[in-house]
């Protein structure tokens, strides 16, 4: 009975949506659009699928991602020396996935901040992140039971021009010398500058971000780093429920899809060249996401 | 209740902008290729004024109540108000029109963009050069196998992007292949003598027999090829798998917002 | 011996200040003389992509030019797109501009500045080339480029409506142009113009862009999206000596004034700082090594 509601729901479901969508009755789906279509159909099933095994109990192993685990030990040792927390959610706006994935953190750490009693400052670079860290923060105060401890300064807004805030934020942390730098969120340029004044006050620097151009930048001055997923999958660490762990399950057995595909389109394409084979695989992926 | 709407908003919306790149209707694909973004662009601009509030707020409580590092302030809201004279109200030239006088070579503002703000955001820029020789000198060192792979690496590509790197010759490439391995292998020998004399034969005999083969022409031998194939083999080997790696973190991480599974960000 | 040890260990931990003190003179000497080394730039594969692709194009081709850089990128990008204009202009080539950045617009004004008031080409604003300005949207303005270029732009920089500029005439999107230049220095950049315009439909595009862009940008380079990339100040100076060589071999050129000297561009110039530079921080990195191995053996 369970197999089959399983097999309804992630075989033969999907099956009919993609089947629907190849078949386009009345010209209700644009066309150009089905490899990317099947393949999000695919990638939702599996995350989905993962999502429901643990949440029926399944234990999902998670390697410990240092980062992570170095958050609580960051705002533990900015408490025991009296000094502020600083969090950076990155220079984008609110439309970057990767700022969205900063504030999810920033909800993290500003609950350790309001269990140990440290201060925090969140210095932004644009207006409408500054309001969302705001509410974030003061959720997050209010849910360990410590309202009192916020202040509405607490999140200000400082420039948004790259390296004007970039010079915003190193006079904070030469004024103010945080223990703990958290640098989480999309950076660009300024990821350096940022890194090397926050290394050279003696703070433990803690980053995360999606931008693979700064992440060299980022793992050479800070103390830890979340390279590309990690960082995405940070907010599913932190907050430990079965659903998000679940997803990260299925997030890894999609990258093990995504291999497979490359070595047969590797092999498929040698094949090719050397005439041993008529089909070239790479004309059917042929993706067009936006008609 | 509050929290039911704002789940319900997110999904709403996620369901809608994904539905708009599938779905064959006109009406929708414009909303989602061009409205949905300048409704957005045109929020974020009014949350500029929330900013620049709080900005003001921030700076003139400092000042007022003379908190610590208050003068700083005084700089921030002075510089703050010139902008804003100079962008809205003074234009300094006769016959240009208010809002192209921002482009205009001779206005006022002009003027404070180069020679004030393009100084300014070049210099910290520049800064990049200082903090990039003290993080390398820092951090490159042969200390496990990774920081020896960014060492080498760096080493390479930094001799080869630069014209020095061409005038390189074949035995002195050979002669650095040389030191690296010996860097890497230096605590291997027991005998500090024994190390010193095969590191001495190795730069001397080692270039000798590549001459005597008649291989110097090989490409390994030339630092700017070495750069080059390091750029577009292992660099864009590791860019393709960390740009696969994140697009699949921002469809899980966007599959779990729009399905109201990711609470944190309204608070929960 | 056990004063070389010394000075050795010493030397691995230099203060940073006396580093960033050398690290200031190895840029600013060859930067006051640039005569003091010169050193023979030679072309990569990449650079050398991108000057045969747009020699390729003929008289009155279109080629739509994106400025997304600033002031603070300016030096890396400037030259590039001082000498891409150099090269366009000399083959007759109309140039469409446009800034996706806020400084774009004004970083584009200085480059049309300096070419006009170099004399060296004969060009005329509206007929040789305009400047559309600066739209806020990023990819939603690419996207526009490629669907609906009327949608996104309705007047030039000099608020003329683009209906009254001839230039403008069949010009309704970006297959109406024969090639795309990007010189990007972050968000929007060539990764957006490959994805939302050039690559749908195949309009041949090129970048030029800050070397730290460059390995997010290889492996479309490498795929065949972008027609090879001008990368950083090297890749500046190696277009720069390209254009240059192309100009001064030129035996006839119509478009050109021969009475004007073809001066090389400043990255030329600024290679020996660069040169210099990255020869000192490969000697610190040597000496810190040096300095680490002496007292991991002396702790030991």
């Amino acid at each position: 009975m369970i197999l089959k509601r399983k097999l309804t729901k992630y075989v033969f479901l999907p099956t009919f949506i993609i089947g629907i969508y190849l078949y386009n009755p009345f010209d209700i789906f644009l066309i150009g659009n089905e490899m990317s279509f099947v393949f999000i159909i695919l990638i939702c099933f599996v995350i989905e699928y993962f999502i429901e095994k643990s949440k029926n109990g399944e234990e999902i192993y998670m390697r410990p991602i240092a980062a992570i685990k170095a958050m609580e030990e960051a705002v533990g040792r900015a408490t025991e020396m009296g000094k502020p927390v600083l969090y950076i959610p990155g220079i984008a706006s609110l439309d970057e996935i990767d700022t969205i994935s900063g504030l999810i953190i920033l909800g993290h750490v500003s609950s350790m901040t309001a269990e140990y009693e440290s201060d925090l400052h969140v210095p932004v670079a644009v207006p409408i992140v500054m309001e969302t860290a705001k509410e974030t923060c003061k959720e997050s105060y209010l849910k360990q039971g410590r309202p009192d401890l916020f202040r509405e300064d607490m999140v200000h807004y400082i420039t948004d021009d790259q390296f004007a805030y970039a010079a915003g934020v190193n006079g904070i942390m030469l004024r103010e010398k945080p223990a703990a730098v958290f640098f989480q969120g999309k950076f660009y340029a300024e990821s350096l500058i940022l890194a090397e004044t926050g290394n050279s006050i003696g703070a433990i620097q803690i980053a995360g971000t999606g931008s693979s151009s700064q992440i060299p930048f980022f793992v050479t001055a800070c103390d830890y780093t979340l390279i590309g997923e990690e960082f995405y999958a940070a907010s599913a660490y932190l907050s430990g429920s079965p659903e998000m762990l679940g997803s990260i399950k299925g997030q890894d057995y999609v990258k093990v899809f995504c291999i497979v595909m490359i070595l047969v389109v590797f092999i498929n394409s040698i094949l090719f060249n050397f005439s041993l084979m008529n089909f070239n695989i790479t004309d059917f992926f042929r993706i067009n996401l936006i008609k | 209740m509050k929290r039911q709407l704002a789940y319900f908003v997110v999904i709403f919306i996620g369901f809608l902008a994904l539905a708009g790149h599938f779905i064959n209707y006109p009406p929708l694909n414009n909303f989602i290729d061009n409205d949905a973004t300048q409704w957005f662009d045109i929020i974020s601009g009014f949350a500029a004024f929330l900013g620049v509030i709080n900005l003001l707020q921030l700076h003139t409580n400092k000042l007022v109540y003379k908190r610590k590092n208050w003068e700083y302030s005084i700089l921030t809201i002075v510089s703050f108000m010139l902008m804003i004279v100079f962008g809205f109200f003074y234009i300094g030239m006769e016959g240009i029109p208010r809002g192209a006088h921002l482009k205009v070579e001779g206005t006022a503002f002009y003027w404070m963009f180069d020679n004030i703000y393009l100084p300014l955001g070049s210099s910290m820029f520049a800064l990049l050069a200082f903090f990039v020789a003290s993080a390398s000198y820092r951090a490159f060192k042969i200390r496990n196998f990774e920081a020896t792979l960014l060492l080498i690496s760096g080493v390479l590509l930094m001799i080869g992007r630069v014209p020095i790197g061409h005038i390189i010759p074949w035995w002195m490439s050979v002669e650095i292949y040389i030191c690296i391995i010996f860097a890497l292998t230096a605590n291997k020998f027991s005998n500090r003598k024994n190390m010193i004399s095969s590191f001495i034969l190795c730069l001397v005999i080692i270039p000798l027999i590549i001459y005597f083969l008649n291989i110097t022409h090989w490409n390994l031998f030339k630092i700017p090829e070495v750069q080059e194939w390091i750029f577009d083999v292992p660099a864009t080997a590791g860019s393709r798998a960390i740009m696969i790696g994140i697009a699949l973190g921002t469809i899980a991480q966007s599959f779990r917002i729009i399905t109201g599974r990711e609470k944190s960000i309204l608070g929960d | 011996m056990f004063n070389i040890k010394n000075i050795f260990i010493k030397l691995g931990q230099l203060d940073r200040r006396l580093i960033y003190l050398l690290v200031s003179l190895s840029v600013l000497i060859p930067l006051l003389n640039p005569n003091l080394l010169q050193l023979p730039t030679k072309t990569t594969k990449n650079t050398q992509i991108v000057f045969d692709s747009l020699n390729d194009l003929k008289e009155n081709d279109k080629v739509l030019l994106s400025f997304e850089y600033g002031a603070s990128t300016k030096p890396e990008i400037h030259p590039m797109s001082i000498a891409i204009l150099n090269h366009l202009f000399s083959k007759g080539i109309k140039v469409y501009i446009v800034s996706l950045w806020p400084e774009g617009v004004m970083m584009a004004a200085d480059a049309i500045n300096e070419i006009v008031d170099s004399n060296l080409f004969k060009v005329e604003y509206g007929i040789d080339y305009i400047n559309l300005g600066y739209k806020q949207g990023g990819p939603v303005v690419i996207r526009g480029i490629a669907t609906n270029i009327g949608s996104v732009f309705t007047q030039d920089v000099h608020l003329t409506l683009l209906d009254e500029i001839p230039m403008m005439n069949n010009i309704k999107d970006v297959r109406d142009f024969d090639f795309v230049f990007d010189l990007s220095a972050g968000f929007p950049g060539n990764a957006e113009w490959v994805q939302y315009a050039c690559d749908e439909y195949k309009i041949p595009l090129s970048s030029g862009c800050t070397s730290i862009m460059v390995t997010d940008a290889i492996p479309y380079v490498e795929s065949g999206q972008l027609k090879g990339i001008i990368a950083g100040m090297p890749g500046a100076a190696e277009y720069e000596n390209l254009v240059y060589d192309y100009l001064n071999n030129l035996e006839y050129n119509k478009f050109m004034n021969k009475n004007v000297d073809i001066k090389p561009g400043k990255a030329t110039s600024r290679m020996s700082a660069q040169s210099i530079t990255h020869l000192l921080m490969v000697l610190f990195i040597i000496f810190g090594n040096i300095s680490y191995y002496l007292t991991r053996k002396k702790n030991n």
